[in-house]
């Protein structure tokens, strides 16, 4: 385990030097200008010139680099050049939005998909069988946004149940969670028929295996048999889909949070990318570049405790 | 399958349970929600740059003076009188006496107007709006603690048409601009009707500012939501979580729907114009003829009522209808003819046609209109090929001057030669905003920049229109009206508003909402 945690330690620094390196010059020849889009398009050609001049844009971009670099290794993600607010603060503060919305559509999916997935599996060809594979075929069809407004749409405008934007009151559990409600929904079903159909096709491998007949053999019941034999040893490709997707919401939960004007890093991203505000684009990606590793250890652990034979 | 039917059960009562306890409790304030779908940059005024910056600070914040609502009248904001010198350098503020600064920062003297300009002026601060005023003062004097004096470079008969704020000339508190630092621009604090208490990704919340000098506004909280989703932005208003959007998409059938589910429609009379600009000092546009033709082919009208939906004005002057000195009469029109068009281009040497990229960015203000001019100038021959870009790579292209052909929307300030000075002067070539390097109206212009008297100033923009629309560097194609949708317990938005953006909450009549 010690070896594990070293070795994906040194790993780490030069994945994320790489993730900032990348970044940096993406953005950086993006073409458009961040002072232009601070200034607004009736921006006059001075006030372009000496923003770019007291934002640092007018130095060579290896200087803009080494410097970014500098402060970096200090701990120093910068400030936005649009709201001159400091770059972790920025990010961090829409963060635990994402991650709730995050877990939540995670967990949902988990609720929905492993379940109906193993009922599939265990009667398969059965009606039910041929019902949630049509149903799984549409839900993969729909995209995650468009579900959104749907659920907007019935839920919200015409049931009036639920809230239709924002997080909610934040002092709140309460409020938080009935706001996270349906966004959560909206990314939980459409990657629950994903782990549906994942967690399906593992457990026909597995029953079809020696062990399982031997376990029936030896006459224990049918519900021991799918859940503790068959089930958890299934159970590794689908908690790897899981960690993959857990660390793409982090980043992408772009759609929802839109869709349900939810303050979250997805947004802050995107808003940043639009107004070429290089130090927010390159802090925000960093920070998600981390989120993502984290995710990926856990998932790690998790392996080593469904299959013992897993060495870290 | 007991195992699974009985696990069902489970989470079915345990979600059904938890969303009864999550229904949150209803406040009692009075509250009024103004909804939009892009979000606000920062709330210090120096250095403002987007709408939403300025819906929001235009109701924490006031100049030194202030527009009579629905006129381009100047009236007292946070001064009281003021007097100019005859030689029209000198400008004397009289201040009010009994204004507080919101949060106990305490008496708004004459120390924070001089400190408000002098810290935009001050290059150090870096402040973005610094150019729309260090051409203008010189100096600026404390006469005694309620009096303010102005010395100006030259005489500039727009100048007070500056200080109303809130980009630049909004008036700041030295205190609280010394205590915040560098995070200014999230604690700001003002002497308007509205105190700022938070500000989160998803919204900035006001309250009332009981001391304002009219009275405490009607409201208890304002409250400005970020909803970045248009097709939401429209739901959460018809389901009334939303009181007020100022920026509605033009689509017929949306505002039908919102009308339908209770709520106003008006509209917002801005002087803003949509262009069509040409670089006159490269070819083809080099040639008069063919900026003559393009004006010819395109069709207005058509643009105007199935683009825009029938929210503007057609327009054939470089400056729009309402702003003083704009006419149409006795200056040469361009109506839509083909034929004559193409003739022109024949004669130009370009019998048949030729191509060029179009230069357009996804808004919905200049995307479908450049589709539409496209497909008109395809019927007199020439190619103009869309390029599509994100706004920010679109004004990059201004400001490099690596655009020769694309449509621009200018907001007019009330005195037309301070937006011709940063759109049609020739000390705004590229990398500024004349896109067109026109250079043919510089003295027209500085003569009318400099002239105090109204009646010369009025002839000299009439010969400034005639001589552009001679030119036609850029084909003006329309004003613009900007749908705006309410709640029906609300009313009083203003239809013009040299502002531009949102509207003086403090203004709009607020019933009980339904």
């Amino acid at each position: 385990m010690a070896k594990y945690l070293i070795k994906t330690l040194l790993t780490v620094v030069p994945t994320l030097f790489g993730v900032v390196t990348i970044v940096f010059f993406l953005i950086h020849l993006t073409p458009g200008d961040p002072a232009l889009a601070i200034l607004g398009p009736h921006a006059t050609a001075e006030a372009v010139q000496e923003l770019r001049k007291s934002l640092g844009l007018d130095q060579p971009l290896y200087i803009q680099y080494f410097g970014f670099l500098g402060r970096l290794i200090q701990g120093d993600l910068g400030r936005s050049l649009v709201t001159q607010q400091p770059v972790l603060w920025e990010t961090l503060q829409p963060f635990p939005y994402t991650i709730h919305l995050a877990v939540a559509g995670i967990l949902i999916s988990i609720v929905l998909g492993v379940p109906v997935g193993v009922v599939s599996a265990v009667r398969r060809n059965s009606f039910l069988d041929y019902f949630m594979r049509a149903a799984s075929i549409s839900g993969i069809s729909v995209p995650v946004f468009f579900l959104a407004i749907l659920l907007l749409w019935i839920f919200s405008f015409q049931l009036r149940w639920f809230p239709i934007i924002g997080v909610g009151d934040t002092s709140s559990w309460r409020s938080l969670l009935y706001h996270l409600v349906l966004p959560a929904s909206a990314i939980g079903v459409s990657m629950a028929v994903l782990i549906m159909r994942l967690t399906r096709s593992c457990m026909l491998e597995v029953l079809s295996q020696d062990y399982v007949r031997t376990a029936r053999a030896k006459g224990l019941s049918e519900k021991s048999v799918i859940i503790v034999h068959a089930l958890k040893n299934a159970l590794l490709p689908i908690v790897t889909v899981i960690g993959l997707y857990m660390g793409q919401l982090l980043g992408g939960a772009i759609l929802t949070e839109t869709v349900f004007a939810r303050q979250g890093v997805g947004k802050l991203l995107m808003d940043a990318i639009f107004a070429r505000d290089y130090p927010q684009v390159q802090g925000t990606v960093l920070i998600f570049a981390v989120a993502v590793i984290l995710v990926n250890v856990l998932v790690d652990i998790l392996y080593r405790i469904i299959d013992p034979r897993i060495r870290l | 399958m007991k195992f699974w039917g009985k696990t069902g059960v489970a989470i079915f009562i345990l979600a059904v349970s938890t969303l009864g306890l999550m229904m949150p409790a209803q406040g009692k304030e009075k509250t009024l929600v103004i909804g939009d779908n892009s979000t606000l940059n920062t709330l210090d005024p120096a250095f403002m740059g987007v709408a939403q910056d300025i819906m929001n600070a235009r109701n924490i914040y006031q100049g030194l003076v202030r527009y009579k609502k629905n006129t381009d009248i100047l009236e007292g904001g946070l001064a009281k009188s003021w007097t100019v010198s005859r030689d029209g350098l000198v400008y004397t503020f009289k201040l009010r006496d009994d204004v507080n600064w919101h949060k106990g920062f305490g008496k708004f003297t004459a120390r924070d107007v001089k400190f408000t300009f002098d810290r935009v002026l001050d290059p150090k601060t870096g402040a973005s709006t610094r150019s729309e005023i260090v051409n203008d003062i010189q100096e600026i004097r404390i006469v005694d603690e309620f009096t303010v004096e102005f010395r100006l470079k030259s005489p500039t008969p727009g100048f007070l048409h500056k200080l109303p704020g809130p980009r630049a000339t909004a008036i700041l508190s030295q205190k609280a601009v010394e205590k915040y630092g560098k995070d200014y621009g999230r604690n700001p604090v003002g002497t308007g009707p509205f105190v700022f208490e938070s500000w989160t990704r998803e919204q900035v919340v006001y309250s009332a500012n009981k001391e304002y000098r009219g009275g405490p506004p009607k409201i208890d909280r304002l409250i400005f939501r970020i909803v970045p989703d248009i097709d939401t932005l429209v739901l959460a208003l018809q389901n009334g979580d939303i009181d007020v959007v100022f920026a509605m998409p033009r689509e017929p059938a949306v505002l039908e729907r919102v009308k339908a589910a209770g709520c106003n429609i008006t509209y917002r009379k801005a002087p803003s114009s949509q262009n069509l600009m040409m670089n006159t000092k490269k070819k083809p546009f080099d040639d008069v003829r063919v900026r003559r033709a393009i004006a010819h082919a395109v069709d207005k009208d058509v643009i105007l009522k199935y683009v825009m939906g029938g929210f503007g004005e057609r327009l054939d002057s470089p400056f729009p209808q309402g702003l003083f000195g704009h006419t149409e009469a006795g200056i040469p029109r361009y109506d839509h003819n083909p034929e004559k068009a193409k003739e022109l281009l024949n004669q130009a040497g370009y019998p048949n046609g030729f191509e060029v990229n179009l230069d357009t960015s996804t808004s919905p203000n200049h995307n479908p209109v450049c589709v539409a001019v496209s497909d008109q100038l395809r019927k007199v021959n020439i190619n103009a090929k869309l390029v599509v870009t994100d706004q920010a790579t679109w004004w990059g292209k201004f400001s490099k001057g690596t655009t020769d052909f694309s449509t621009m929307v200018i907001s007019w300030q009330p005195a037309a030669e301070l937006s011709l000075l940063r759109f049609f002067h020739s000390s705004a070539f590229s990398p500024g905003l004349n896109i067109c390097r026109y250079d043919k109206i510089d003295d027209l212009v500085e003569k009318a920049r400099k002239e105090p008297n109204d009646g010369r100033r009025k002839d000299l923009y009439f010969q400034i229109q005639k001589q552009f629309m001679e030119d036609i560097p850029s084909v003006p194609l329309m004003k613009f009206f900007y749908p705006m949708a309410h709640r029906r317990h609300i009313s009083g938005l203003a239809e013009l508003d040299f502002l531009f953006w949102g509207d003086d909450v403090y203004s709009l009549n607020i019933g009980e909402k339904k």
